[in-house]
C-alpha cells in the first residue's frame, strides 16, 4: 500500500532530496508546498499521510502552520526538518503536539526510519 | 509572518543620503522578483537579522562605485577602487541600512494582534563588497523586491526581502 | 584584570572553532568524509568560476562568515547532497548550495548558541555568488581561514569579525 507524503518546506532542493530518498519504496511523495499557508491549502486538498515540515519559512513559518495543522487534524503527523537542533525549539514544537524530529542533512536511510517510526 | 513593503523608506532614505554626499539621483521604479538575483558588476551586501531578517543588496557600476566613493572621501576622483575606497563604501552602505531599520522601528510598521507597540531588536552585518565578471547571484527565494534608481545617470539598484519572524 | 583585546581574542577564536566544527560536520555528514583542515592554499580563479557563500553575523558579535571555492568543487558538494546523482539543471546548483549553507550556519548557530548559554548570534540569510575573477571583501573586518582540501575538492572557510561596532538599533 503507498503512503502519502507532503513536504512543506521553502527549499526546492529538500523537495529533490525526499522524494530520491524515498524512490522505490512504499512511500510517495504527492506534493510540496514552498510556504506554511499554501502547505496547509495542499495538506487539505491531498489529505496525506504524513507530512514533512521545515521550520524556517516566509509567510508562515513551521511552528505556526505545525499549529494550524494540528487544529485541523489533532491526529496529523508531522516530522519537523530543521538545519539547528535547537532545543527550545524542538520544545515549542512538542508543546504544539509535533512528536518527530530530523536535523538535515539525512540520507535516504535516516528518513526512511523515521516514517517507520511514525508509523509504528 | 509579515513581508514588509519598504520602498517608501528606502527611496527616503536614498534621497536623502545621496543628496547629503551631493551626487546626481533619481528613483526610477519598483519591480517585484521571485528571488534576490543581480548580474550587476559590483555589488554591497547587507544582512539583517533579529526581530526582521533578510538581505539588502545594492547593485551597481564601477563607475558609479568610484564617483561616489570620491564624493564621501571628499577627493576630485577616485581611479582605483583599493580598500580605502571599498572601506569608505562599506560605511556608506551600512549607515544607508542602519537608517533603514531605524525607520522600521519610529515607523513601528508591525502591531501585534494585542496592539502594543513593538520595540524591535534590529540587526545588521557588516557590509560586504561584491565584484566580478558575469556574475551571478542568489540571495534567498522568499518574495522580494527590486528598486531602480539612477545615480550620477548610470544604473543603481537596491534589492530586498525583509520578513518579520 | 584580563586584557579586553585578549577576552576579545579568546572569543572570536571559540567561535571560528565552533563555525569549524560545523562546517567539518555537515560536509562529513553529506559526503561520509572526515575533514581536517590543512595548510593554506588558493582557489584557482584563471579558468573555474569562482564562488562564495557570505553568511552575515550580528547580534552580540559582527561579522560574516564565507565559505570560498569554485564552482566545479561547489557541484560536487551538491551531487554528494543529490545522493550521488546528477543535478537536473544549472539553477539546482545554487538552490543545493544554498541549502548547504542553511545547514552549515543553521548547526554553528545551534553551537554557538549552546556554548553561551543564550541568543549569542544572529544568522542573515546565505548569499551566494559566482564570477569570473571574483572579489569579495569585508571591509573593517580581521578574519580567519580553515583551508580545506578532500576528494569533493578545496574550500575555505573565512570567519570574519568587526574591528568596529555596527550598533544594533
Amino acid at each position: 500500500m503507498t503512503r502519502k507524503v507532503l513536504v512543506i518546506d521553502d527549499s526546492p532542493f529538500v523537495f529533490k532530496a525526499v522524494s530520491k530518498a524515498l524512490e522505490g519504496t512504499e512511500w510517495e511523495v504527492v506534493g510540496n508546498a514552498l510556504d506554511g499557508q499554501l502547505g496547509i491549502d495542499k495538506y487539505i486538498e491531498l489529505r496525506p499521510d504524513v507530512i514533512t515540515l521545515d521550520v524556517t519559512m516566509p509567510v508562515m513559518d513551521g511552528l505556526e502552520t505545525a499549529k494550524k495543522l494540528v487544529e485541523i487534524n489533532p491526529n496529523v503527523k508531522i516530522i519537523m526538518l530543521s538545519a539547528m537542533g535547537d532545543e527550545t525549539l524542538l520544545n515549542n514544537a512538542r508543546e504544539i503536539g509535533v512528536k518527530y524530529f530530523l536535523t538535515k542533512p539525512f540520507k535516504p536511510d535516516t528518513i526512511q526510519a523515521k516514517l517507520a517510526e511514525v508509523f509504528e | 509572518m509579515t513581508i514588509f513593503n519598504l520602498t517608501g523608506i528606502f527611496v527616503k532614505v536614498f534621497n536623502d543620503l545621496f543628496s547629503y554626499v551631493d551626487i546626481n539621483h533619481k528613483f526610477m521604479c519598483e519591480v517585484p522578483e521571485s528571488s534576490l538575483n543581480s548580474t550587476e558588476m559590483v555589488n554591497t551586501l547587507v544582512g539583517i537579522s533579529g526581530d526582521i531578517e533578510g538581505n539588502i543588496m545594492f547593485g551597481y557600476t564601477d563607475k558609479t562605485a568610484k564617483a561616489l566613493a570620491a564624493k564621501i572621501m571628499g577627493t576630485a576622483s577616485v581611479d582605483k577602487l583599493d580598500i580605502f575606497v571599498k572601506s569608505a563604501l562599506a560605511d556608506f552602505y551600512s549607515e544607508f541600512c542602519k537608517r533603514v531599520t531605524n525607520e522600521i522601528k519610529t515607523d513601528n510598521l508591525y502591531k501585534p494582534s494585542n496592539g502594543e507597540s513593538k520595540d524591535y531588536t534590529l540587526f545588521s552585518s557588516n557590509p560586504t563588497y561584491v565584484a566580478g565578471e558575469n556574475m551571478y547571484g542568489m540571495i534567498s527565494k522568499v518574495p522580494s523586491k527590486k528598486l531602480f534608481f539612477k545615480v550620477d545617470g548610470e544604473k543603481f539598484g537596491i534589492a530586498y526581502n525583509l520578513e518579520q519572524k | 584584570m584580563e586584557n579586553i583585546a585578549e577576552v576579545l581574542q579568546d572569543k572570536q577564536e571559540l567561535l571560528f572553532s565552533l563555525a569549524k566544527k560545523s562546517f567539518e560536520e555537515v560536509v562529513a555528514e553529506i559526503t561520509e568524509e572526515t575533514l581536517v583542515a590543512n595548510g593554506e592554499f588558493s582557489i584557482p580563479t584563471d579558468d573555474r568560476l569562482s564562488l562564495s557563500i557570505i553568511i552575515g553575523l550580528s547580534g552580540e558579535t559582527n561579522g560574516r562568515i564565507l565559505i570560498n571555492t569554485s564552482v566545479a568543487y561547489g557541484n560536487n558538494i551538491a551531487v554528494a547532497m543529490n545522493f550521488g546523482d546528477p543535478l537536473d539543471s544549472q539553477d539546482d546548483l545554487f538552490i543545493y548550495l544554498a541549502e548547504f549553507a542553511n545547514m552549515v550556519c543553521g548547526r554553528a548557530a545551534t553551537h554557538i548558541n549552546n556554548q553561551f548559554g543564550k541568543r549569542e548570534i544572529w544568522i542573515s540569510p546565505p548569499a551566494i555568488f559566482s564570477a569570473q575573477d571574483l572579489e569579495i571583501i569585508t571591509p573593517n573586518v580581521s578574519s580567519m581561514k580553515a583551508y580545506y582540501e578532500f576528494t569533493h575538492g578545496k574550500f575555505i572557510l573565512d570567519m570574519g569579525f568587526s574591528e568596529s561596532s555596527y550598533d544594533d538599533f
